[in-house]
């Protein structure tokens, strides 16, 4: 059997705003096929670091390896086009602007025109486009034309997981992905996180609450004053040792069992 | 209604097709109607979808009341002078609006206007240059100087309405250097002041094409092109466009630079029609030109407007102007109607925003 390289690698990141440390020696890992929680307390840099993988922040220093190949990600434009997709806390959403426009945001399809010299907007596509991810994810919107200001969590939600999809993501980074859902809407998110990884995408899955994480993480990564304090797959660790990774000291009290 | 598209020019074509939507309301229309059901909230719905629906009903409300209260107002004569008036404002205005609709201000447009009349007329009285090659020189100004706006902003980070507000005095005492105070006139005989500010048939005015032009045109790039839409991406939510790979820095840089060569643009009118540039001109521009452009339904926050709103709102300004000197009445109720035009049109822009 061919052991293949881990899909991503991030060795020795360091990164700092000013005075302030983000990320110290953190080393990171994500497989092929694989959803890693990553989970730790507000302020541990669990953004930052998902934010340098999106190509938002360069590392001060260290090293990213992508299939086995050492990369730099100089733009968000840079991780996308490697693949690397991510649905961030505030969704990076317009809300002013439509659903087709938001997919394409950035990415717009174009017509030539004019034996080529004038590029114009391919609404048609944007349209017939935006309306297959919908039907894909069987969202219940009934228009692509309806404005983003216009849905609900969960459908925007879905729209920023919609345009992931669509752009032949390779790993999809989800921010806190179930922290503004209701119960109905959640339970579909993690059963699309799953599905997702049986179609060969790999997920780095960031949040808050443990049980989510438990509920679809293969492995977790603990991050804690900006540092990495433990790493576990999920099949030999529980909820109490997680937690007391991320505290910092032994949870006495044992969170009721799911 | 596909197959009447089929003759007209691709970006005509496309310009149709947008607005069929308004066709289509309207075809909805009359089909329920016949059906004998006709729904008015439906109805009320439809009207609303199209953006500028606040707008033109303003407008006809204002054509409604003028063309009612005095004769000389809906004449193919008295329209066509209107054109002529409103297009200078119309072209700064325009230009305005796509920069507006990415998130920041301009002030001082009046005064690039003012920096580009000036230095195209002294190019051609003062060093003999062709007023058409001087006209150039006079456009690559105005686009120079609003690189420079473009600079400021996207380097310094300072917010563009204090920018700005910064080089429209710096720009004005620019256009006085230049031209040591005084108004340049005498300029020498040239077809430039009959292209930009003579008359087509002996009747229309050719300021008034354009203006129409020009909305045309940006049009096209708000509406029709990637460009437009990471514009609009830029002004509704910054962060959101740069995290999906938009480089805002540049779309507001060249948004800056598009609305110097619309005030250089109207500057060339300007001068076509009075063949002389005076440094003081377009004092007060500005906020003419952000004001057709709130009219129109573009907002100050960004992120929405669009050209043809802001043409519509031009119009209005240039309508209430034009009724009231019909009417004869005193130049002093000019500005005083205009602003309660202005405040109202806001509300009612904000009124059908939230039941959109």
């Amino acid at each position: 059997m061919v052991k293949r390289a881990q899909l991503i690698r991030m060795k020795n990141i360091y990164k700092s705003f000013g005075a302030v440390s983000a990320l110290i020696d953190v080393d990171f890992k994500l497989n092929y096929n694989e959803i890693v929680g990553l989970v730790g307390d507000n302020g541990a840099g669990k953004t930052t670091l998902i934010k340098i993988l999106s190509g938002v922040y360069l590392p001060n220093k260290g090293k990213i390896f992508f299939d086995g190949k050492e990369i730099t990600l100089k733009s968000p434009m840079g991780a996308k086009n490697l693949g690397i997709e991510t649905i961030h806390q505030n969704l990076a959403l317009v809300e002013e602007l439509n659903i087709e426009r938001n997919i394409f945001m950035g990415r717009e399809p174009i017509s030539p025109v004019l034996g080529g010299f004038i590029g114009l907007l391919d609404r048609k596509r944007m349209e017939k486009e935006a309306q297959g991810i919908l039907k894909n994810l069987k969202i219940p919107i009934n228009s692509t034309k309806e404005r983003v200001k216009n849905l609900s969590g969960g459908q925007r939600q879905s729209v920023a997981v919609g345009r992931s999809l669509h752009f032949r993501a390779k790993i999809i980074i989800m921010d806190e992905p179930t922290a503004a859902l209701s119960v109905q809407e959640t339970n579909k998110i993690l059963s699309l996180t799953k599905s997702l990884r049986e179609e060969g995408l790999s997920i780095i899955f960031i949040s808050h609450n443990l049980y989510h994480v438990f509920a679809v993480a293969d492995r977790i990564t603990v991050l804690r004053h900006n540092r990495v304090v433990g790493e576990r797959r999920t099949e030999e660790t529980n909820m109490d040792e997680i937690t007391g990774l991320i505290v910092g000291k032994k949870v006495k009290e044992s969170l009721p069992k799911v | 209604m596909e197959g009447e598209n089929h003759f007209l020019p691709p970006p005509l074509k496309i310009f149709v097709a947008s607005r069929k939507n308004i066709l289509a309301t309207w075809g909805d229309v009359i089909a329920t109607k016949e059906s004998g059901r006709l729904p008015i909230s439906a109805f009320v719905g439809k009207v609303l979808a199209v953006k500028e629906s606040g707008v033109a009903i303003a407008l006809i409300l204002i054509i409604l009341f003028f063309s009612l209260t005095c004769k000389p107002f809906l004449t193919t004569f008295n329209l066509l002078n209107l054109m002529r008036q409103i297009s200078i404002t119309g072209i700064v205005a325009i230009g305005v609006t796509l920069l507006m609709v990415s998130g920041e201000f301009d002030l001082s447009v009046g005064s690039i206007f003012a920096v580009s009349g000036v230095t195209v007329a002294l190019l051609a009285r003062n060093l003999g240059i062709n007023l058409w090659f001087a006209a150039l020189a006079g456009l690559s100004i105005a686009a120079f100087l609003g690189l420079i706006n473009g600079l400021i902003v996207t380097v310094t980070k300072i917010p563009s309405f204090l920018a700005t507000l910064g080089t429209m005095m710096a720009y004005r005492g620019l256009a006085l250097i230049l031209s040591k105070g005084w108004p340049v006139a005498n300029l020498p005989p040239s077809s430039f002041y009959l292209i930009t500010g003579g008359k087509i048939l002996d009747i229309i005015p050719t300021p008034g094409i354009w203006v129409l032009i020009f909305c045309f045109i940006f049009c096209i790039v708000l509406d029709h092109t990637g460009y437009g839409n990471q514009a609009y991406a830029t002004g509704g939510n910054e962060e959101a466009a740069r995290l999906s790979g938009i480089n805002t820095n540049k779309v507001k840089l060249i948004n800056f630079v598009l609305t110097g060569i619309a005030a250089g643009t109207a500057a060339l009118i300007s001068l076509g029609l009075l063949e002389s540039a005076v440094p003081v001109q377009g004092q007060g521009m500005e906020l003419e030109a952000i004001a057709a452009a709130v009219i129109g339904g573009t907002s100050l926050a960004g992120g929405s407007g669009t050209i043809l709103g802001t043409l519509l709102g031009a119009i209005i300004m240039g309508m209430v102007r034009n009724g009231l000197v019909l009417l004869g009445a005193s130049a002093y109720y000019q500005n005083a109607l205009l602003g309660m035009v202005l405040v109202v049109a806001v509300i009612i822009n904000v009124q059908f925003e939230r039941r959109r």
